[in-house]
């Protein structure tokens, strides 16, 4: 469930429509978004397909929807009306239909965050084959998860009374040199 | 603060080397904040252009509220 909901925010925050022609866009995950527990593969391999497939269903449905909204002769010349001053992608007459991909970052089992790709062009599959898309985000998810964790240490040792652990505190004053 | 700028370089970087390999000007980088249940938009590219830095909570019990997505996590 959690996972579904961390997708949700990604589409949230990835936009739902195109910048431009303000165009619905239609979104999907490449990878599955939860991880395999090593107890129980068999089991894990089940949820994750049908995790897989009930996100691509969703994101078929919505392309459906919005292809049945887009019907509309009004809504479409309006559209057209409104691009035909665009680029190239977003010229008069063109169906545009942007597709995204958000494939998942994992970093030893967890879930750091997601690469969204974006697809404009209709007739224009994606540059890059989904299966390659996964191995760079996670190459690249270690990266950042260290550059965080060494923020994250520095920062900690720039604030000393957080920074300083409970057992130097307390040693120090058992560990005082007697007096002679 | 400044740590924080230095990831952010970082993300930069990385978002900047993503678009060499893909080949695209429609890229992001989501971060995602386990404990203060946010969705961190770090890096991302429309259209070949720059889209500002965005945060999005998402609710541990419900969906993830779009009006926060809209207005940056100001509810109106």
């Amino acid at each position: 469930m959690a996972a579904e909901l961390k997708f949700q925010a990604i589409i949230d925050l990835s936009a739902r429509s195109c910048a431009r022609c303000s165009t619905p866009k239609t979104w999907a995950s490449a990878g599955s978004i939860t991880r395999r527990p090593a107890e129980d593969p068999v089991r894990y391999r089940a949820r994750e397909a049908t995790a897989v497939i009930e996100m691509e269903l969703a994101a078929v449905a919505t392309g459906r929807a919005v292809r049945r909204a887009g019907v509309a002769r009004d809504r479409a010349l309006a559209q057209r009306r409104r691009v035909r001053s665009l680029g190239d992608r977003h010229r008069a007459g063109h169906r545009h239909e942007p597709v995204g991909l958000a494939t998942p970052i994992f970093v030893s089992d967890r879930l750091l965050g997601f690469l969204s790709l974006e697809n404009h062009e209709r007739d224009k599959a994606f540059a890059t084959p989904m299966s390659a898309c996964s191995q760079p985000s996670n190459e690249h998810g270690v990266a950042l998860d260290n550059a965080r964790l060494f923020d994250e240490t520095q920062r900690l040792l720039k604030e000393p009374s957080s920074a300083t652990p409970s057992w130097r505190s307390s040693t120090a004053s058992s560990r005082a040199w007697p007096r002679s | 603060m400044a740590a924080e700028l230095r990831f952010q370089a970082i993300i930069d970087l990385v978002g900047e080397k993503l678009r060499e390999v893909f080949q695209t000007g429609d890229i992001g980088i989501i971060w995602l904040d386990d404990t203060a249940h946010v969705a961190k938009r770090l890096y991302a590219y429309e259209h070949g252009d720059r889209l500002p830095v965005l945060d999005v909570p998402y609710r541990p019990s419900g969906r993830s509220c779009r009006s926060c997505a809209r207005t940056g996590g100001r509810h109106q």
